[in-house]
């Protein structure tokens, strides 16, 4: 059974394009390790290559990408990625309003979640109103009724993670979840992601240019450069004692935005 | 003398689309907010606290509902001719969506030298000089005239946005979010190239943010909105602690430096 995958390996990704007639290695053989129970993050500057990973884990690289190495395996087993999606992987974007058909429902969408494993009728409601519920969404009745334009950005990233539940996959995908909400409901969103490691045993990657995040909510993490993973540690390790250039420019940029800290914690 | 300056303005839209018919909406209220010649403000608050429609107003891209907003001393309304010109020069405005906010059919420099267009008497030769100028002050390279926005990452598409807010020599330039779509090391990047041009230019500033850690790299005086009032206004200063409920909210939800630690995070 895919829902008691505990653990989803990547190994050796890469991905080319071509420009100006030349072939251009955009991820360099990459691997990542993903655990229930663990929130893994990939951090990099823009352009590293992070989020070309996550839609490439997905079987989901764009026009132009040719994947020329790489394989999945879930519990040791190979899979094609596109089968991770909705079963062993659900997932959660950074823009929550282009995530959504503007035409549709959060009702319609549950509906479609919850069909695709074959959950209708009065059963599949009283699973969209208790995850919801579970994601803090007030008055969720209501909140079914509504179309993304009634709704913030918070609300719409709430109801894609709600969406993720009912997928009930034990692993999620989580490329920038909070870059575009404010610091009190990035706050929040850290918070509920959190509280579903811990009470689900969901297995999260985390993709993240902010240190903060990182610093949140990770257990491990690797840094990407240039498509290349320059480093990869514990998450202590890679704040206290970061080895690669990237990695410590990353943690530097970061550390100077908190002129206030005490000597003791100063790099 | 203050430069630009809110007085007890409100902004009320009526909601239920055309017809009208639904209940009006009260966006701000009793803003009382100025901006002094060479200072930089900071204006926080959580999504929906009113920080870019107050940005509209002081941009005179939209009318208070109550009050005034003067520029110079005199109301924006008054305005008229050489007046007005000398305000749309000097109050410059740089959106988050920087490549939304280009036209991608636009060269680079064609792009820049829009305001000077419309907004100075510089000949074809002196705008082209005063682009190169503007490229080099921003790091970009004067040979990135000739460029399209789509040849360009995002960081520097930003650039060009801050290159054409300074083009007209403006007093003030507001930052609507101007760097929250850029890496953490950009928006560094980008604060540090601002605060350097406010010494070297005296130009003021108004940074609307959400991320509270970006603050002292810029401003020296910040205020918090919440529903639409300012609910606190004081100078930034080391270890800044912001007393109302709304800066409380704001502090503790600023993320941590390290694992394990959290700043700010007050018991009880």
């Amino acid at each position: 059974m895919t829902t008691a995958a505990s653990h989803l390996r990547l190994d050796g990704l890469t991905l080319v394009t071509r420009r100006h007639g030349r072939p251009l290695t955009l991820v360099d053989g990459l691997g990542l390790d993903l655990r229930r129970g663990q929130v893994t993050a990939l951090v990099g500057a823009s352009g590293s290559g992070k989020s070309l990973t996550c839609l490439a884990l997905q079987g989901l690289t764009p026009p132009g990408v040719t994947q020329t190495g790489g394989r999945v395996t879930v519990d040791g087993r190979d899979t094609a990625p596109a089968a991770l999606r909705g079963r062993v992987t659900a997932t959660v974007m950074q823009a929550p309003r282009s995530a959504f058909n503007p035409a549709l429902t959060m009702a319609a969408h549950a509906r479609e979640t919850l069909a695709a494993r074959g959950i209708t009728g009065a059963e599949a409601e009283r699973r969209a109103l208790a995850a919801m519920a579970e994601v803090g969404l007030d008055d969720p009745r209501r909140v079914l009724r509504l179309h993304p334009f009634q709704m913030s950005g918070g609300m719409l990233q709430r109801m894609m993670l709600a969406l993720a539940l009912l997928s009930e996959a034990p692993f999620l995908l989580a490329d920038e979840p909070t870059t575009d909400l404010d610091l009190v409901l990035q706050a929040q969103v850290l918070a509920l992601i959190e509280q579903l490691v811990a009470d689900r045993g969901l297995g999260v990657l985390l993709v993240t240019h902010d240190m903060g995040v990182v610093a949140r909510l990770a257990d491990t993490v690797t840094v990407l450069d240039h498509g290349r993973m320059v480093e990869h540690g514990p998450v202590a390790q890679v704040f206290d004692a970061p080895a690669a250039a990237p990695t410590r420019a990353l943690v530097a940029a970061h550390l100077a935005l908190y002129p206030d800290l005490a000597p003791e914690d100063a790099p | 003398m203050t430069l630009l300056q809110a007085q007890a303005v409100g902004k009320t839209y009526r909601s239920g689309g055309f017809f009208g018919s639904g209940p009006a909406r009260t966006v701000l209220s009793g803003i009382d907010l100025g901006v002094a010649a060479g200072e930089s403000l900071a204006l926080v608050g959580a999504s929906g606290s009113g920080k870019s429609t107050l940005a509209r107003l002081l941009l005179g891209l939209e009318r208070p509902s109550s009050g005034t907003v003067l520029f110079n001393g005199r109301p924006l309304d008054a305005l008229r001719g050489a007046e007005h010109l000398a305000y749309r020069r000097a109050v410059q405005v740089v959106f988050q969506d920087s490549l939304g906010a280009v036209n991608p059919r636009h060269r680079i420099g064609r792009t820049i030298a829009e305001p000077l267009r419309h907004l100075t008497d510089l000949g074809e030769r002196q705008r082209a000089d005063r682009v190169a100028e503007l490229l080099t002050l921003v790091g970009l390279s004067p040979a990135d005239a000739d460029k399209l926005p789509g040849q360009m990452s995002g960081g520097q598409v930003q650039r060009v946005c801050i290159a054409r807010a300074l083009a007209p020599g403006p007093d003030l330039i507001i930052l609507d979010e101007a760097v929250s779509n850029l890496d953490l090391v950009l928006q560094i990047q980008v604060l540090d190239l601002l605060a350097g041009l406010r010494q070297r230019l005296g130009t003021a500033f108004v940074l609307i943010t959400h991320d509270l850690r970006l603050i002292p790299r810029l401003c020296d005086r910040i205020a918090v909105l919440d529903a639409g009032r300012v609910v606190e206004d004081r100078p930034v200063t080391p270890g800044l602690r912001l007393d109302s409920d709304a800066g409380h909210r704001l502090q503790a939800a600023i993320l941590p430096p390290r694992p394990g630690l959290q700043p700010h995070r007050r018991t009880g």
